[in-house]
């Protein structure tokens, strides 16, 4: 047979194959990433919350990601243990949506900015020893790699550096490194800079939209991810709220101990996925899930609680709690402010309850650092946490923290009210979707046939 | 052979598969058409040796009665010549397959010599492209697999290794000098090179390579062991290097490589296309962008991303195979070229790996996860055996064997 007739014959029997397949083994290449938020999730531009920190990782990727397992992967930064502490070395190629180069300058003044925000951050770079300074002359100084230098030792600092709330970012949290170069409020595309390599979707669009036509959208699939409205048990619940207080409000807090029914409380006024959390650290730390009541007392007076004004769960509380007061006899005025307000004016000295959210990190010892940073006693934490960090073993380590969370617990100015898990629904469609060690949707692999 | 004949005298005694007797019709019609010169040798090759003697017998018997004297011809190179020694003046060499559906085609050709043309064998008279096609039945199916089941796979039952990162690129062959392959695998940041075991006897971290400008995000690259190299293209460093083992160290002996399609002396340099897991592969005006491929004896193996593949034979043929994924291999089997491919389906947590002969499909294995690279391996334990680079759930992989029953 000819060389001409054996392709033709060829051609011939491959005609009655079934067409091009239409799964796909390998990830789709293009389309474009449909996020349906609520408007409170949308509210959260900072990423404080926990579907706010899934939507801005899209935008502005952290330094590396906690596995489920606990284990630090590197995404924008190697992490390396030196003798005195720990060096951020960042990845060469990692570039703002500005275009403005990842250097050591510009991760420490993004951290300074986070300093002077976020509890989370205070708490988490508190082992370092005086982190503004460290901070301060970092951010004047060029180069690559960052050296924290530690006050204790602090075994645990790695893995707190993939917390959302040290995210490298600049100009204010609006430009960060992201797989999405934002394009207009609602809009960004997929940057083929990013160090890990471009997202498989060409775009990334985010719709905010009530609870209803969120819902609509998943199940027409004009959406493939819904923040701010469903359950996954499987997922841990870190998104912990305190009522924190002044030493002079005890009295009133003391009145709460009686009436305060943490699950009635989340189970009317919070929603799932949320639990009860009646000591300091939640039950997926190891917290205790209960605590004896007591007969409840009465007062009098007057008290201003403070509480976020973008959060649902934080409002409805706040009012639950007033009218609990109320019952015994405590006139509180509630006092609204946006989320970055809230942590400047309370550290001002307003006010003289506030309702705290924060998210912990997955880890005992660190999660009561954010504890104690909350209860505004730097002086103890640094006492508590050198203990702490004096322990190698992770695992003794851990079980010491659960202890000392128990034995602080009536002494700090933090009352434990409740912790959520991430709300999100996903198209069934979406492939290679994961959660990090925070209980967060990881997108950065996510596409479908 | 003994076997596929009783079987399917047996089946054709009782009643010969509709199928068939479709297909002989409408190829009948079609030869007739040509007025081939009679006697007619029909000579077909099948999937199956009970697959060819059916159609080869009952397109015969129609062609006798409608009046071309017909009889079959066991199919070959050599068939013209035997064809011309039993006295047939035509010739029909037919390929014969079951894809969905019974499918032949092939040509009629007269096997007359001309004796004035003297040493020089000129072909003349009609030669005609036919083909026909008729929807499979049972009958036909059972005659297509008969006698295959010596070509089966077995999955090993335990992994060879597990990673906690996703496989890249896969390779297999001698880097230490025993005459044992050893294999390598490209997974996460680094070169992993295993035993035949699944030991892993030594490693090269790929994190400090120059980061390609535009990285891609799968993992995905290729790796060649060739004359006690391993060489190793990773589509997230800008250019590639050559390791060398010596002791439980790999040595960096070179730079600048880049992927390829197959390894040794049949490979293919071909390009990564920025951002994306692709191959591109450019030969003149063509420009092939893929998902994989092989290359092996002469034989291109190229893995489109719309779930076809393309096999382009020395001899200049083509041949499309439909879903077939992104892992697959040329593979010598049994003494002869065949593919081995995984499924093009997603989203379930099984893969098919079929291995492809060079008639139809020949043999199936259900593999748990989504199978990315296969790896034909030269000894692992005296059978043939391919390597496969599985992803899990989980980000993870794993590296399976899988052997051939025959």
């Amino acid at each position: 047979m000819s060389v001409q007739r054996a392709s033709l014959v060829l051609l011939a029997l491959s005609a009655g194959l079934p067409g091009p397949a239409t799964a796909w083994p390998r990830a789709r290449i293009g389309g474009t990433f449909r996020l349906a938020l609520l408007p409170e999730v949308r509210a959260d531009r900072s990423g404080d919350t926990p579907e706010g920190a899934v939507v801005r990782g899209l935008l502005a990727a952290p330094l590396c990601r906690l596995d489920a397992a606990g284990r630090p992967e590197p995404l924008l930064a190697r992490l390396q243990r030196t003798s005195d502490g720990v060096t951020v070395a960042l990845r060469p190629g990692a570039v703002f949506a500005s275009g403005a180069a990842l250097g050591a300058a510009e991760l420490a003044q993004g951290w300074v900015e986070a300093l002077d925000r976020s509890p989370v951050a205070r708490a988490l770079l508190s082992p370092v020893r005086t982190p503004s300074a460290v901070l301060e002359h970092a951010s004047r100084s060029g180069g690559t790699s960052l050296p924290l230098p530690l006050l204790h030792p602090w075994p645990d600092l790695e893995a707190t550096l993939c917390h959302p709330a040290l995210t490298p970012v600049r100009a204010g949290g609006a430009d960060g490194v992201g797989l999405y170069v934002p394009e207009g409020s609602d809009r960004a595309r997929a940057s083929t800079a990013f160090p890990e390599g471009r997202p498989f979707p060409d775009a990334l669009a985010l719709a905010t939209l009530s609870r209803r036509a969120a819902q609509r959208a998943l199940e027409g699939r004009t959406a493939q991810v819904l923040l701010g409205d469903g359950t996954d048990a499987a997922a841990p619940a870190l998104f912990a709220t305190y009522l924190v207080h002044r030493a002079a409000a005890r009295p009133v807090v003391a009145l709460l101990d009686g009436r305060l029914d943490r699950a009635a409380l989340v189970r009317s006024f919070v929603g799932g996925p949320a639990a009860a959390m009646p000591g300091l650290l939640p039950p997926a730390l190891g917290g205790p899930e209960a605590t004896p009541r007591t007969a409840p007392g009465r007062g009098s007076g007057s008290a201003v609680l403070m509480y976020a004004q973008d959060r649902p769960g934080q409002r409805a509380v706040a009012e639950r709690l007033q009218i609990l007061l109320r019952d015994a006899g405590v006139q509180l005025t509630l006092a609204p402010r946006g989320a970055d307000a809230l942590d400047r004016d309370w550290r001002a000295g307003q006010g003289d309850l506030a309702l705290r959210s924060v998210l912990l990190p997955p880890l005992p010892a660190p999660a009561l650092a954010v504890v104690l940073e909350l209860a505004g006693d730097a002086e103890l934490a640094r006492r508590e946490l050198a203990a702490l960090g004096a322990v190698p073993d992770a695992e003794a380590r851990a079980s010491r923290a659960r202890e000392r969370a128990l034995g602080l617990a009536s002494a700090l100015p933090v009352v434990p009210l409740y912790v959520e898990g991430l709300r999100a629904r996903l198209d069934p469609a979406l492939v290679d979707v994961r959660r990090d060690g925070f209980g967060l949707l990881v997108l950065d692999d996510a596409w479908w046939p | 052979m003994s076997a596929a004949l009783g079987l399917s005298a047996l089946l054709l005694a009782a009643t010969p598969a509709p199928a068939i007797e479709a297909l002989a019709d409408q190829l009948r019609d079609a030869l007739v058409a040509a007025r081939p010169e009679p006697p007619v040798a029909v000579a077909v090759q099948g999937t199956s040796a009970a697959l060819s003697e059916s159609v080869g017998t009952v397109l015969a018997a129609r062609l006798s009665g409608a009046g071309v004297p017909a009889f079959v011809l066991a199919p070959g190179p050599d068939a013209a010549a035997r064809a011309r020694g039993q006295g047939a003046r035509t010739l029909v060499d037919l390929q014969v397959r079951v894809d969905g559906e019974l499918a032949a085609a092939g040509e009629l050709r007269s096997v007359w010599r001309n004796f004035w043309a003297g040493r020089t064998p000129v072909e003349t008279g009609p030669a005609r492209v036919v083909s026909a096609a008729a929807p499979a039945d049972a009958a036909t199916r059972l005659l297509a697999s008969a006698g295959s089941s010596g070509t089966g796979l077995v999955l090993d039952p335990a992994p060879l290794a597990r990673f906690p990162f996703r496989t890249a690129a896969l390779a297999s062959g001698d880097l230490d000098g025993d005459g044992r392959p050893e294999l390598a695998v490209l997974v996460g940041e680094e070169v992993v090179v295993l035993d035949p075991a699944g030991q892993p006897l030594a490693r090269a971290p790929l994190g400090e390579l120059l980061p390609a400008s535009a990285p891609v995000r799968e993992p995905f690259g290729t790796l060649c062991i060739t004359n006690g190299q391993l060489l190793v293209a990773w589509a997230r460093a800008e250019s590639g290097l050559v390791l060398q083992l010596r002791g439980n160290q790999l040595v960096r002996t070179g730079t600048g490589i880049g992927p390829t399609l197959g390894c040794g002396d049949s490979a293919e340099p071909v390009t990564f296309v920025p951002s994306v897991a692709r191959l591109l592969r450019v030969r003149g005006q063509e420009r092939d962008v893929l998902w994989g491929g092989d290359a092996r004896g002469g034989n291109r193996l190229l893995l489109l991303p719309d779930g076809t593949a393309r096999w382009l034979t020395p001899g200049g043929g083509a041949r499309v195979l439909g879903q077939v994924g992104a892992g697959a291999a040329l593979v010598s089997w049994g003494g002869e070229m065949r593919v081995a491919a995984s499924g093009s389906s997603v989203g379930r947590g099984e893969d098919v790996l079929r291995l492809l002969g060079p008639g139809t499909q020949e043999a199936t294995l259900a593999v748990p996860g989504r199978i990315l690279q296969v790896q034909p391996t030269a000894d692992l334990g005296g059978s043939p055996a391919l390597v496969l680079g599985i992803w899990t759930a989980e980000r993870g992989s794993e590296l399976r064997v899988v052997r051939g029953t025959r």
